[in-house]
């Protein structure tokens, strides 16, 4: 097997992918938090994805094909190899007895939901987890989601699968029925990671958003990644990507994500 | 007595619209006009000068003599980046500074010289002829930068067994995603690090030291040393109001951008880069030059806004003078205190405060003291060039390693670091500083690393 080999490739219901990759040096260190930077051929951007599975020679991660450079990686196959797997970068999360864990994911954000909720489920922790979606093609996951969550709640925007709604509704109302939630992690589009952090604010309860901001070395070398956190210039691919969403300017982060729209390739070409 | 040989460039007008190299280098006939110039002083005051000890008047020599082959051996002893430091060397203030015809204004130029037997090694592809006989003994280089490379190459020279590590996907530090083609082309650091792989070291692109390589990882893997030579990559910002705004960049994303990933040729290369009408530098190095001439070439009208005079502007004079030449508008004793921006976040203005000169700080520079007067520019994009920070990662990751309060590692004379076996040389140890002390200090660790070797075998 060759480094950066990929090993499987599946199509999920939602149209994203899963690859597993041989890299034995990535596989081995990395951990829950944790993400790579991926070159899909040569000349071709870095694109940072979060890895799900780590086993000690390969890794997996899910990936959306949403803009030029991420369709670029799913149309690689079995056989293929990436041409850099860099990581694992950023922090891994601190694994510890929270007590109840409530997740709260938005689409592909399930991915990396994974590996944090079966890291805390080994620390004692009560998972909780609602899974939001589109409609039920979007759920995905859905055996690995079962496996580590002592209560799962699915809603979707047409109902066409669990409940019909949105997460910060199911969240509410989670909270309200009385289940005491003592940490919250939210992983998913960065208005739905707003809301929750708003939600969960009023309800006092601590909880961490995964930032997925723009990111070129994913080393610190170049602030790209940078976020307004509590009023200090911090950086994702270093202090994160896991980070007190209660500290997070989520306006500032949400320009700054689009800041490239105008330039975003059809085709490969320019619009 | 004979005139400096002045050196072939791009015409300014032209070049501001392409990233194809400025200067265009000496042919025979100009070289041999400027070596002739060489008194070859006994004293030879222009090796003082060089970090790195070049041999200086004895490859110009060389050069008079006509044989470029032996000229090019003698560059290469005492520095393994030749091509680079011809081209990117502050000579004005080392060697050229100490040359005994500096004094009449009109110092040899050695860098030049420098860089047309460079060429010359690498047009022929002359390689040093070092019998070097293999003693299996692991070394590991951490960083691609001169210093890494440097360290690497001469430690091949010795026989050990060298694996570098770079994090990023491609070889060469900053020479590779800060210096721009148009200074120095990617093809001279390719040729070089295409070079050290012949003499026999092993490249591994994508190996973040502390991350998918730690110590343990080595040590187990039977590597008897290690040198760090990963730079000084951590970007500064001022902290000031509006430098969130997306498009202002760190000098080191905006360059990393053009250079690495090759923006300029978006959309043939896939990473976008967004300068509009208007762009703000904010600095005064080699940094805040080149940020500043690669908005230009993407099509911006640049201005450079500096907090001192052009005399306390620590770049190269060369570079100062070429982005003159090119259009850029120098705005000096200015400090950015604040930028503006639109409801989508982008740059609109830029509020400079008027500075004036006090009196000389800790660097013997004269302070630059607030007046109170502001005024406002419009801009689509700013890169904040004030200087960068050694990169923390390898330091929170070796809890050991001693560094000191400017978060640089701390080393002996002889490189040694505070943990035996761990050697450290280049920006990381000494702040942010020039490609020809970070080879000084890789070619001094190397020879650390040999002794260290022999003395624990
Ligand atoms: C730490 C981290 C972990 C991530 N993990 C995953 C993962 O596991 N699976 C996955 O599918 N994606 C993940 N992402 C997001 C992924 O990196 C982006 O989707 C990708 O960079 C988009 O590139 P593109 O060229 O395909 O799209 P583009 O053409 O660049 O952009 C398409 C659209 O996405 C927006 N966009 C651009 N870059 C990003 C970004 N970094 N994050 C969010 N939106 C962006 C653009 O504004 C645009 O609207 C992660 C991001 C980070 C920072
Ligand atoms: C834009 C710009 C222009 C410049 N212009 C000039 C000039 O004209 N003349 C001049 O003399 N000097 C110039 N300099 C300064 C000069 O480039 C540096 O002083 C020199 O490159 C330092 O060399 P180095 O080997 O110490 O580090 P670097 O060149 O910074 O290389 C360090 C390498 O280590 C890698 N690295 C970092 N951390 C890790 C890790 N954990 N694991 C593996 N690898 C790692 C980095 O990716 C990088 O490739 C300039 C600098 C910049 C930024
Ligand atoms: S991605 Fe460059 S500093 Fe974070």
């Amino acid at each position: 097997m060759k480094k950066n080999e990929i090993m499987e490739k599946k199509k999920l219901s939602d149209g994203s992918y899963l690859f597993k990759i041989y890299n034995p040096e990535v596989a081995k260190n990395s951990y829950a938090g944790n993400f790579v930077i991926v070159i899909a051929k040569d000349g071709s951007e870095r694109i940072p994805l979060t890895i799900m599975e780590y086993t000690d020679e390969w890794i997996s991660i899910v990936i959306q094909p949403i803009g030029f450079s991420t369709k670029e990686i799913c149309f690689l196959e079995e056989k293929d190899c990436f041409s850099g797997i860099m990581g694992p970068l950023g922090k891994k999360i601190e694994n510890k007895k929270y007590g109840t864990i409530l997740f709260v994911a938005g689409g592909i954000g399930i991915a990396p939901v994974i590996p944090q909720m079966m890291e805390f489920k080994k620390t004692d922790n009560k998972i909780i987890l609602i899974h939001g979606a589109r409609d039920g093609e979007h759920i995905i996951l859905e055996k690995e989601s079962k496996k580590y969550t002592d209560n799962y709640i699915i809603c979707t925007d047409d109902g066409s699968m669990g409940k019909k709604g949105l997460v910060t509704n199911a969240m509410k109302e989670l909270i309200e029925s009385g289940e005491k939630i003592d940490h919250i992690v939210t992983i998913g589009p960065l208005i739905m990671m707003k809301f929750v952090s708003d939600l969960s604010k009023n309800y006092s309860i601590p909880t961490t958003a995964s930032l997925n901001t723009i990111m070129l070395d994913g080393t610190g070398m170049c602030g790209s990644c940078r976020v307004e956190y509590d009023g200090e210039v911090k950086f994702a691919c270093v202090d994160g990507p896991d980070m007190d969403a209660h500290k997070i300017n989520f306006d500032v982060l949400l320009r700054r994500n689009a800041r490239f729209k105008s330039l975003e390739l059809v085709n490969g070409e320019k619009k | 007595m004979k005139e400096r040989m002045k050196m072939r460039e791009q015409n300014p007008l032209e070049r501001k619209n392409n990233f194809e190299e400025v200067t265009l280098g000496y042919n025979e006939q100009e070289a041999l006009h400027e070596a002739s110039r060489c008194l070859e002083c006994k004293t030879a005051p222009c090796k003082t000068g060089c970090p790195a000890n070049v041999l200086i008047p004895e490859f110009i020599k060389e050069i008079k003599n006509k044989d470029f082959k032996k000229a090019h051996y003698i560059l290469k002893l005492k520095n393994n980046l030749p091509a680079v430091c011809g081209r990117v060397c502050p000579q004005e203030v080392q060697c050229e500074a100490k040359c005994v015809l500096a004094k009449k204004g009109n110092a040899v130029a050695i860098g030049r010289l420098e860089r047309f037997i460079a060429d010359f090694g690498i047009k022929n592809n002359l390689s040093l002829d070092i019998e070097s006989k293999s003693n299996s003994i692991k070394v590991a280089v951490i960083g691609s930068g001169p210093a890494g490379i440097t360290c690497a190459a001469d430690l091949a020279k010795e026989g050990f067994e060298v694996y570098l590590y770079e994090a990023l996907h491609k070889a060469g530090g900053v020479m590779v995603y800060g210096i721009p083609e148009f200074r120095l082309p990617k093809s001279i650091v390719e040729h070089e690090i295409n070079k050290i792989q012949e003499l026999g070291v092993k490249l591994e692109t994508n190996m973040v030291f502390g991350k998918n390589i730690n110590l343990s990882d080595l040590k187990e893997k039977g590597f008897k040393a290690v040198f760090i030579g990963s730079g000084a990559g951590l970007p500064k910002f001022m902290n000031i109001q509006g430098e969130e705004l997306n498009t202002c960049y760190s000098a080191n994303e905006f360059l990393t951008r053009i250079n690495l990933l090759k923006a300029y040729k978006f959309p043939e290369f896939k990473t976008p880069v967004i300068v509009g009408k208007k762009t703000v530098v904010v600095g005064g190095g080699n940094v805040a030059m080149d940020a500043a001439r690669c908005a230009l070439r993407l099509g911006a009208d640049v201005t450079l806004i500096y907090r001192r005079t052009q005399k306390e502007m620590p770049a190269r004079v060369e570079e100062v003078h070429h982005a003159m030449e090119e259009g850029i508008k120098f705005e000096f004793l200015n400090n950015p205190v604040r930028y503006e921006g639109d409801e989508k976040g982008f740059v609109k203005k830029v509020f400079v405060e008027r500075m004036k000169l006090g009196e000389p700080d800790a660097s013997g520079r004269r302070r630059p003291e607030k007046t109170g007067e502001i005024r406002e520019f419009e801009a689509d994009s700013v890169v904040v060039a004030i200087g960068n920070s050694p990169n923390p990662v390898i330091q929170q990751n070796l809890k050991d390693l001693k560094t000191t309060k400017w978060g640089t590692i701390e080393v002996d004379e002889n490189n040694n670091t505070s943990i035996p076996g761990i050697f450290a040389g280049g920006d990381i140890t000494t702040g942010a500083a020039t490609v020809i002390e970070a080879i000084g200090a890789g070619k001094k660790a190397a020879m650390s690393i040999v002794n260290y070797i022999k003395n624990n075998k």
